[in-house]
């Protein structure tokens, strides 16, 4: 299933000065409705945009812990969603920064006995998703969260730049060259390191 | 040079749906360098979120709730704690500071209020101070940094 960050023109920042007016504590039925929306396509661009699952596993529960902080203080559906992959990010460079985290090529998620009967039935996959995953190793970590939300979350561009911290308008070219790096990776055409 | 092409979107919908292009879409991305090299990142990437996705180990949303919750309670009071703590250690500096002043007498301090206009020689001004309102200054001078650092700081 495909999750799609539609977008329209209000603003996170917008949102936030609304929200500081009013700060109304997101009750437990609509908390637990939207994690279980959202924790799945979190935890995966946590885990892929820093290399670590373990490190994902963390900074899940504390994105959700600072989401609830903020208060249930977005308009809609996409408000919430956007804005806790604001805070994901944020988490995500700053604990990369802190602790200079390096980025190790995840395994694929099949590794565990359950999934191994997936893996030998599967074999070309599992070998693509690991292909990408040293390929992702070779991007820059801004590179690797403009690829995901756009290709993995269908983010647009005025999504992508409110969650990353980017001018709009900048999003194409840096998505392109992103792009374009990730495919000679992949290709085999830029060596790796 | 941003080389894109104007069928990418309709590639990214289709891949969106899980679906690989077929028929004209197929051939066109056989033949568009651009859209050629979208299906292999977008592809690769969201087979690999897919995935990711389904295998994800997430706790559930009732006992990310129920941590959630306890540590905000936690750190609410935290926050009142240090709150009181610092209004405590505000009264016990005013108090010191009305004890310090009527033990020094308020003259000593009008003539300390005196000794702030600097144009007044050292020694004229010195003969202002009083043991008393010494003690009580460097007393307060010393522990308010530590009271305050201790009011202040998350254990």
């Amino acid at each position: 299933m495909r999750v799609t960050m539609a977008m329209d023109e209000t603003t996170l920042s917008d949102v936030r000065s609304h929200a500081a007016e009013t700060l109304v504590v997101m009750d437990e039925e609509t908390f637990r409705a939207f994690y279980e929306r959202t924790a799945r396509s979190v935890w995966a661009y946590l885990s892929r945009i820093t290399g670590d699952r373990q490190l994902a596993d963390d900074l899940l529960q504390e994105a959700y812990y600072r989401f609830y902080k903020l208060g249930d203080r977005h308009v809609d559906e996409r408000h919430r969603r956007n804005s806790l992959f604001l805070i994901a990010t944020n988490l995500a460079r700053d604990t990369m920064r802190h602790r200079r985290h390096a980025y190790t090529v995840a395994l694929p998620e099949e590794d565990d006995h359950s999934m191994l009967v997936v893996e030998n039935r599967e074999g070309a996959r599992v070998e693509g998703r690991t292909d990408l995953a040293r390929a992702m190793a070779h991007l820059e970590p801004k590179q690797r969260e403009l690829l995901w939300l756009a290709y993995a979350q269908g983010a647009s561009h005025h999504e992508i730049a409110e969650t990353l911290g980017l001018k709009t308008q900048s999003i194409r070219t840096l998505l392109f060259r992103a792009r374009k790096k990730l495919a000679g990776l992949l290709k085999g055409e830029v060596r790796h390191a | 040079m941003l080389d894109s092409c104007s069928r990418e979107q309709e590639l990214l919908d289709r891949l969106g749906l899980g679906q690989q292009p077929q028929d004209e879409l197929a051939l066109h991305v056989a033949s568009c360098p651009s859209c050629g090299e979208l299906l292999l990142v977008a592809g690769a990437i969201f087979e690999d979120a897919t995935t990711a996705m389904r295998h994800a180990p997430i706790p559930s949303s009732g006992g990310v709730w129920w941590r959630i919750e306890r540590r905000a309670r936690e750190e609410a009071n935290r926050t009142a704690t240090r709150t009181v703590s610092a209004v405590q250690i505000g009264t016990v500096f005013v108090a010191a500071a009305i004890a310090v002043i009527l033990l020094g007498g308020l003259p000593t301090l009008a003539g300390w209020i005196a000794t702030l206009d600097l144009s007044l020689p050292t020694n004229e001004a010195s003969k202002f101070w009083s043991l008393p309102l010494l003690l009580g200054l460097a007393t307060l001078l010393t522990l308010a940094p530590v009271a305050i650092y201790f009011a202040v700081t998350e254990e």
